[in-house]
């Protein structure tokens, strides 16, 4: 059994995020563990709060969200890029509260304890 | 040692020169996404690897025709593809 | 087993902000005491050449941060020669330390780390 971490780059409206997504689907459903996502560069739109997708598109927000609950797999984001993004004002003294549900605010930090962790550290 | 390449783009999106020159002839090679589009192009077939996997969902989607050199592999097998390889390198 | 990290930077460091989120990753696996080495080819070679002036594009100097590099115990950093050359360019850096490897070399020196981000 492998530990293994996902690193994702790509913005939830991106046909790519599906297929990170789909990875760690499957890495739940294998033998191994999948230790956690870190969310980079435009990866952290993935966690807006007021993203919107077209109802008869897939929701991969929810996608994850229910990988969260179901599983218990950390969404961290990269605190940095959200607030690059726009994902909250700078100022805000909690901004976790204007993330989309199940996803957390991390420093680059927290992808370096992935890395010491994982086994294999996978960028999709 | 051996790296499984990872190719997500076809070689019109990106310039794939200085990945090329990574592929050893122990290595592998996933086409997924829009790397599907590579699948019989011909910097692809002249180079020296191990094996071509390419997802086949991906590929069918595209209407992309697999020939003999590719291994159809549904994404599951992408999982233990990674952890048979030392490493992995995303073409990015 | 102990990872070992290694970041291949393939762009230029303006247009794209990849040259500074890589070394932000790199500034940070260094802090952790991860090993942590960095590699350049392709256009990512454009990160390494001395007298380049970003306040001219109103651009921070992210690539000052590079000369710290030491200070996080990343002192092994490696550009691919047949890059420099394709590109016309001399092995003239603006930090110090700088190994220039032959195509074969750098790819057997990058693929010995359990762990390789590409930005």
């Amino acid at each position: 059994m492998k530990n293994i971490a996902l690193l994702v780059t790509t913005p939830p409206n991106s046909h790519l995020t599906k297929t990170a997504y789909q990875f760690a689907l499957d890495v739940l459903a294998s033998e191994h563990h999948l230790i956690g996502v870190f969310f980079y560069q435009q990866g952290v739109i993935n966690g807006g709060k007021y993203i919107s997708f077209p109802s008869d598109e897939v929701n991969v927000q929810h996608l994850w969200q229910e990988l969260n609950k179901d599983h218990q797999l950390s969404l961290h984001l990269c605190s940095t890029a959200a607030e690059k993004f726009g994902l909250f004002p700078a100022e805000l003294v909690n901004p976790e509260t204007e993330l989309a549900e199940g996803f957390s605010l991390s420093g680059l930090g927290e992808l370096a304890a992935l890395i010491n962790k994982a086994d294999k550290l996978v960028q999709l | 040692m051996t790296t499984l390449h990872l190719i997500r783009e076809s070689s019109s999106q990106k310039d794939f020169s200085t990945y090329i020159s990574l592929v050893s002839t122990n290595d592998s090679i996933v086409l997924l996404d829009d790397g599907c589009y590579n699948a019989n192009s011909h910097w692809l077939t002249k180079l020296n690897f191990k094996n071509l996997y390419v997802i086949e969902r991906h590929a069918s989607a595209r209407a992309i025709p697999l020939g003999d050199n590719a291994k159809s592999i549904t994404s599951d097998t992408l999982v233990d593809l990674i952890c048979q390889h030392n490493n992995s390198i995303t073409w990015n | 087993m102990t990872n070992t990290i290694a970041i291949l930077n393939t762009r230029a460091p303006f247009s794209h902000t990849n040259a500074k989120e890589a070394l932000d990753v790199a500034l940070i696996t260094g802090t952790y005491e991860i090993p942590t080495s960095l590699y350049f080819s392709g256009d990512g070679v454009w990160q390494l050449i001395n007298n380049q002036k970003p306040s001219e594009l109103a651009v921070k100097d992210f690539l000052k941060t590079f000369a710290a590099l030491e200070f996080y115990d990343i002192e092994e950093i490696y550009v691919d020669k047949p890059s420099l050359e394709q590109r016309g360019l001399a092995a003239n850096f603006h930090i110090d330390n700088v190994t220039v490897l032959d195509e074969l070399s750098f790819a057997n020196s990058l693929k010995q780390h359990s762990i390789i981000l590409s930005f």
